[in-house]
């Protein structure tokens, strides 16, 4: 079992098979050996957590990803998402940055993808007035900029 | 240690660093990308990036099969990068708005290229010099770049005739090409009597993405062929001799067909064998295939190969589609020498048929099979077939609408396989089982019609799911109502197949060769291109890289090369 100390001060006990699909803890566990000491993890809170434990879980037993495989080679570009993912990641926004977040300071590589492709997959076909909304990200243009970049865009108009 | 407060990380939006960015980038369209701009400052600045773009151009490199080196990236620009990374779409779009009912064609507006380099004339686009006789075989390297061609040593006697290809840089796509295209690099074959070169074809090497592979087929080598393999970089322009092959007992050259190259493996068919040669380790593997019905013509079948299947479309008995699968490279058996006697070629290897859902055509058809080059690394793939008329010079068909007797198929299929296990450490994957997911059929009633001399050809398309595109080249007779008006014209076609309507299940009915069937049909529209006057000339050897809406064909004298940019 290894321990893991969330950011909000909470213990968690976790059978080793699972917590290894995080690189990050992986190559701590080869580095330090078994210890008694808990994994602080002061970028994830336990809420987060407990939904990337559940995702270890669901793959606990599946190979995990070879270290030495080029990204390029295996890369997936497509948009495809498997059931169980999709509704994995059927959570609101704010939890599902913080599942990629964590899933990037983890090292898990391919929920980090799947939580790529969510978000590649909510910006598809959106205006941008949409995507800021989506986002909540603030419109800090004048007009007059934004007129400018439609402008300085418009060669790239196929859609 | 410090630790932000939810709070103070929902102040900071977009709180996604840069790398969870790029990676979501990775699985939109690079339009999608480039829209991101409008959105905030942030992301503004994130999307001017230019590794950002960097990277999206490798990945549509990768998925197209573009050749890497066809874009200088360190020397580009954003603006650059941009424009070569979108050129897919672009050209996707380009070729939508200028779609149009296929049974309307003749008022279809005339897709004109940006830039339209012709040979003739003023324009003084030439390679090489007038006195060398161009073979008309080239081939332009995926990416668009970068275009291999073979030539002929001006000669008074035939036997001194020596062949030079020669590899050549037109100018970085997302840019108009050059006006003036540097030779790169030229090798000269052996001059044996009545030497002939028709095929150059050519492939990024998979292990080495800087480099090309290019195989040059020589015909009229004794009773047999020769085929070269050489390996040239644009950074090392030399040609390098990487392999060659002598088959002997070629019973006739209408039955070779072109080479084609994918990976380490060659395939060529010669008489009614399919070659599989690895040059790497020269070996090879041969696939029977019984006889085509009309001896003399090889263009009725098509064969694709995509490095680990074997396509060859056939007619008569054996109508359908056969599906081999590569064999493993340990059944490939060694070449001992420079020379292979087909003959002894027989290690049958069983084939897979997929069924075509409506009866064989009468009378002579040409066939074409359309892979989308995204398509050849995933599984399942996808392809279009495509089935036209046969037309005797003599005798034009005309078409007048949807009257017209002018039909031509196209089918849209599925290989599908059931993969076991999970991709392991070693890149290439574990089929299980080959077998027909989807099929389904539509008609074109287009005044699209194979002439005697042309057949379609298909270039590397850009397909997904719902949208096919190849350039697809033919004759078309008009006839002017009123009847005495008569136009003959060679035209270029892009088609694309804008729904999907699975063929209904049960027997096929044979009565549907003459009438469309709503239900069956997909909403085809056909976009028509731009020809250039050719005088008396007809392209049948062109060359195309569609991502980079590129397009050289055969010149008309002299060293010559037209080469049409549709976008820039």
């Amino acid at each position: 079992m290894v321990l893991l100390l969330t950011s909000d001060n909470e213990m968690f006990s976790v059978a080793e098979d699972v917590i290894k699909r995080s690189a990050y803890i992986k190559n701590m566990l080869e580095d330090v050996g078994e210890s008694d000491l808990p994994i602080p993890l002061p970028n994830v809170e336990s809420n987060v957590l407990v939904k990337i434990l559940e995702y270890c879980e669901h793959y606990r037993g599946e190979p995990l990803p070879a270290s030495d495989v080029d990204p390029a080679e295996i890369g997936d570009r497509s948009l495809d998402i498997a059931d169980w993912d999709q509704k994995y990641m059927a959570v609101d926004q704010e939890m599902l940055f913080e599942i990629i977040l964590a899933a990037n300071y983890l090292d898990i590589k391919s929920l980090l993808d799947v939580g790529c492709k969510t978000v590649a997959k909510m910006m598809k076909g959106k205006s941008s007035e949409e995507i800021r909304t989506l986002f909540n990200i603030a419109n800090d243009f004048t007009p007059e900029e934004e007129a400018q970049i439609r402008k300085e865009n418009a060669w790239a108009e196929c859609r | 240690m410090p630790v932000r407060t939810r709070a103070q990380r929902q102040r900071d939006r977009p709180i996604l660093p840069h790398e969870v960015w790029c990676n979501a980038f990775e699985h939109m369209e690079p339009s999608e990308v480039l829209f991101l701009e409008q959105v905030s400052r942030t992301l503004r600045s994130l999307v001017s990036e230019k590794s950002v773009w960097k990277a999206i151009l490798r990945s549509v490199c990768s998925k197209y099969g573009l050749f890497g080196p066809s874009f200088p990236v360190e020397e580009m620009s954003v603006k650059e990068l941009q424009r070569a990374a979108l050129g897919p779409e672009l050209f996707k779009a380009l070729v939508t708005r200028h779609s149009w009912p296929a049974d309307e064609l003749h008022e279809a507006q005339i897709l004109v290229p940006t830039s339209d380099l012709t040979p003739f004339r003023k324009r003084g686009f030439k390679m090489g010099s007038r006195s060398v006789k161009l073979m008309w075989v080239r081939h332009l390297v995926p990416g668009g770049r970068f275009l291999f061609q073979v030539t002929q040593a001006p000669t008074k006697a035939a036997q001194d005739s020596s062949f030079t290809v020669q590899l050549w840089d037109l100018g970085v796509p997302g840019s108009p090409p050059l006006r003036k295209p540097g030779l790169m690099a030229e090798i000269k074959n052996g001059k044996p009597v009545n030497l002939n070169v028709t095929a150059v074809t050519a492939m990024v090497d998979p292990g080495n993405d800087v480099s090309l592979r290019v195989a040059t087929y020589l015909s009229g080598y004794g009773t047999g062929c020769m085929i070269k393999i050489h390996a040239v970089s644009p950074s090392d322009p030399i040609f390098k001799r990487l392999a060659e092959l002598h088959i002997t007992n070629v019973i006739h050259n209408l039955h070779v067909s072109n080479p084609i190259v994918s990976g380490d493996v060659m395939l060529i068919r010669v008489n009614n064998i399919v070659v599989l040669w690895n040059f790497i380790c020269h070996s090879y593997a041969a696939i029977p295939i019984a006889p085509i019905p009309t001896e003399k013509y090889s263009s009725d079948e098509d064969i694709v190969f995509t490095g680990d299947f074997v396509m060859v479309f056939r007619r008569g008995a054996q109508w359908g589609i056969h599906v081999w699968e590569v064999p493993a490279l340990a059944s490939f058996t060694r070449i001992t020498g420079r020379s292979l006697s087909i003959v002894e070629a027989v290690t049958a290897v069983p084939d897979a048929l997929l069924a075509i859902p409506f009866p064989e055509p009468k009378g002579r058809h040409y066939h074409a099979i359309n892979v989308p080059q995204s398509g050849l690394q995933t599984l399942p793939l996808t392809f279009d077939v495509f089935s036209a008329p046969w037309q005797k010079r003599s005798h034009p068909v005309t078409w007048v609408g949807p009257t017209s007797r002018t039909i031509t198929s196209c089918l849209r299929c599925t290989i599908g396989t059931q993969r076991v296990g999970t991709v392991t450490n070693s890149t290439r994957r574990s089929v299980d089982m080959l077998s027909v997911d989807t099929m389904a059929s539509f008609k074109i009633q287009a005044p699209v019609t194979g002439a005697s001399w042309t057949s379609p050809q298909f270039a590397p398309s850009l397909s997904d799911s719902s949208l096919s595109f190849a350039f697809l080249k033919s004759r078309i007779i008009e006839h002017k109502s009123g009847g005495d008006y008569r136009v003959s014209k060679q035209h270029n076609f892009a088609y694309s197949l804008d729904t999907f309507t699975p063929f209904p299940s049960g027997p096929s009915s044979s009565s549907t060769q003459n009438t469309a069937q709503p239900g069956n049909t997909a909403n085809v529209s056909v976009t028509r291109f731009y020809e250039p006057d050719r005088r008396l000339q007809w392209s049948q050897r062109w060359s195309a890289c569609v991502a980079s809406g590129r397009m050289v064909d055969m010149a008309c004298e002299g060293g010559d090369v037209h080469l049409l940019d549709y976008l820039y």
